[in-house]
């Protein structure tokens, strides 16, 4: 099927060979500062280091560009909202800060396999049904995509072309249906996976061959995060503009 | 000690939908056997059944000696591999590697032992070279034996597999059923293919819901109530045969395989005087 996984460049990915732990934890870190910042230009520069970090990754701007749009309307939605009670700038300031924590955190999983980044939540004592439910619900994701694209297509193949207007009480029906029909489905399939994952030995934990082990370049990465950090917060306070000017 | 032994189990679908009922059947270890029956005979209930996955809503079942309950079902499940009809259902990491790698590294084996019985599994099913390919970008046969290789990896002592050939073309099939030719292990096949149940297995169950008829396939191609009760169909060259047998009044048993209906022909019509078995002019 045509839909796109989050992962699927993690491979080649420049930033792929780095302990995933660090990077998860180093994003964590940067998305809270990130959360937290008052003022413009504190964003702006985070936001400089997460597109900096976006140009060496390797991933393919289109990739991340797809998968930003999908965060756009809840940003968009919340940007307008300060719009509407406060004024431009806080929704500008929103807008932003939002748009940096959503690259970054997108940076991280399309960085990295996403059964890898499940292994490092867990390493951080991410209660396991927290990841159970992480892991299967991607997986279902999917299978839920495939499912309504089949089921499109077999209405498509029986002349069905959708309604003629917002009012077509018949085209409403049938994607009502469909609908329903795709989570039966998906229901089913989800239950022979879960059937399949437990005839070879799965018991609930994700285990891998990999012993993840920090590295020097792993210390290089998290140094870069630190000093992104603390630029961001000398932008906040206003240390980075007063050392600049003077 | 049985492989599976079955004592008066029946099975029912929390929506009361009964599936099987009053089964009482035993499997030797190391034999073969081949499930057959209509859709919605129970045959995928009773292969879940026997993989652990099911309890039975009564009657008892054993695996390997070990008791089906809820608690015991783990323990049970480490003898038993299914194989899935659709192999979507059941490949589920992001490489070949990793996806056949799954089970022996639940099952807690050393990162050496995996490598060995990953790159074993690998070469037994044909698919060397596939270690970093996608899943989802694999074609069905490719899937079928990635699926496989994922059982062999965890060597269960039986076999369960769900219509194995389904929608392979004729090359698919032929390599999967020279992979299962080779395993040792006990093999339990649901399938409505009688020529790859022929082949591979010496034991048949007719399901339709009960057992129907439980034993070899000789017996079985000579109850026409069993067949047309099971709505079986029997390989194109076996009908030929039997229509052959009917036109020209001879009487033999309907052939299994090619190469027993070549044995009756021979022995019936082209080669008196003739070992060749070719016609002459």
């Amino acid at each position: 099927m045509s839909h796109t996984e989050i992962d699927m460049f993690a491979r080649r990915s420049f930033l792929y060979s780095f302990d995933p732990r660090v990077k998860l934890l180093c994003t964590i870190i940067f998305v809270v500062i990130v959360a937290v910042l008052r003022t413009l230009e504190a964003v702006i520069v985070a936001g400089i280091f997460i597109l900096l970090l976006a140009a060496v990754s390797r991933v393919p701007v289109k990739h991340l560009a797809y998968n930003f749009a999908l965060a756009l309307p809840f940003i968009v939605f919340a940007a307008l909202t300060m719009l509407l009670t406060k004024s431009w700038e806080n929704s500008l300031l929103i807008g932003l800060r939002i748009s940096v924590c959503v690259l970054a955190l997108l940076l991280l999983v399309t960085t990295t396999p996403f059964f890898k980044t499940l292994q490092a939540l867990r390493y951080f004592r991410i209660p396991r049904i927290i990841s159970n439910l992480l892991l299967f619900t991607y997986r279902f994701i999917f299978l839920l995509l495939d499912e309504a694209e089949r089921m499109s297509m077999a209405r498509k193949a029986r002349g069905f072309t959708g309604g003629r207007n917002l009012l077509d009480k018949r085209a409403f029906q049938t994607i009502a249906a469909t609908i329903g029909m795709t989570f039966v489905r998906s229901n089913v399939r989800a239950t022979n996976i879960y059937d399949a994952l437990l005839s070879r030995g799965y018991n609930g934990e994700m285990r891998t061959l990999d012993r993840p082990k920090v590295k020097a370049r792993d210390a290089a990465l998290a140094l870069s995060f630190t000093v992104a950090s603390l630029l961001v917060i000398s932008s906040e306070l206003g240390v980075l503009g007063w050392t600049l000017s003077s | 000690m049985d492989a599976f032994e079955l004592s008066d189990v029946s099975y029912h679908y929390a929506d009361g939908r009964c599936a099987i009922e009053n089964m009482s059947f035993s499997i030797q270890p190391g034999e073969r056997v081949a499930l057959v029956g209509p859709n919605g005979a129970g045959k995928s209930t009773l292969l879940h059944l026997l993989a652990g996955l099911f309890v039975p809503t009564k009657g008892e079942a054993r695996i390997m000696g070990v008791l089906l309950t809820k608690k015991e079902a783990p323990k049970a499940r480490r003898h038993v591999g299914l194989l899935f009809q659709d192999p979507d259902d059941q490949i589920f990491m992001p490489t070949v590697w990793e996806d056949v790698a799954f089970g022996p590294i639940n099952y807690g084996y050393s990162e050496e032992e995996v490598r060995r019985r990953v790159g074993e599994a690998m070469a037994m099913t044909g698919i060397q070279g596939f270690e970093e390919r996608v899943p989802h970008h694999l074609s069905l046969g490719e899937k079928k034996r990635v699926a496989m290789a994922g059982l062999l990896a965890i060597s269960p002592d039986i076999l369960l597999l769900d219509e194995p050939t389904a929608n392979l073309d004729p090359q698919g099939r032929s390599d999967l059923v020279n992979v299962l030719e080779q395993r040792k292990e006990t093999v339990v096949i649901a399938t409505h293919d009688l020529a790859v149940a022929f082949h591979l297995a010496k034991r048949v169950l007719v399901l339709k819901k009960s057992i129907l008829y439980d034993g070899d396939f000789a017996g079985l191609v000579e109850d026409e109530m069993v067949l047309r009760e099971a709505r079986l169909e029997l390989p194109s060259f076996s009908r030929l045969m039997q229509a052959w047998a009917k036109d020209t009044g001879k009487s033999f048993s309907p052939p299994l395989t090619v190469q027993e209906a070549l044995e009756v022909l021979r022995n019936n019509y082209c080669c008196r005087g003739n070992p060749e078995g070719r016609h002459e002019h």
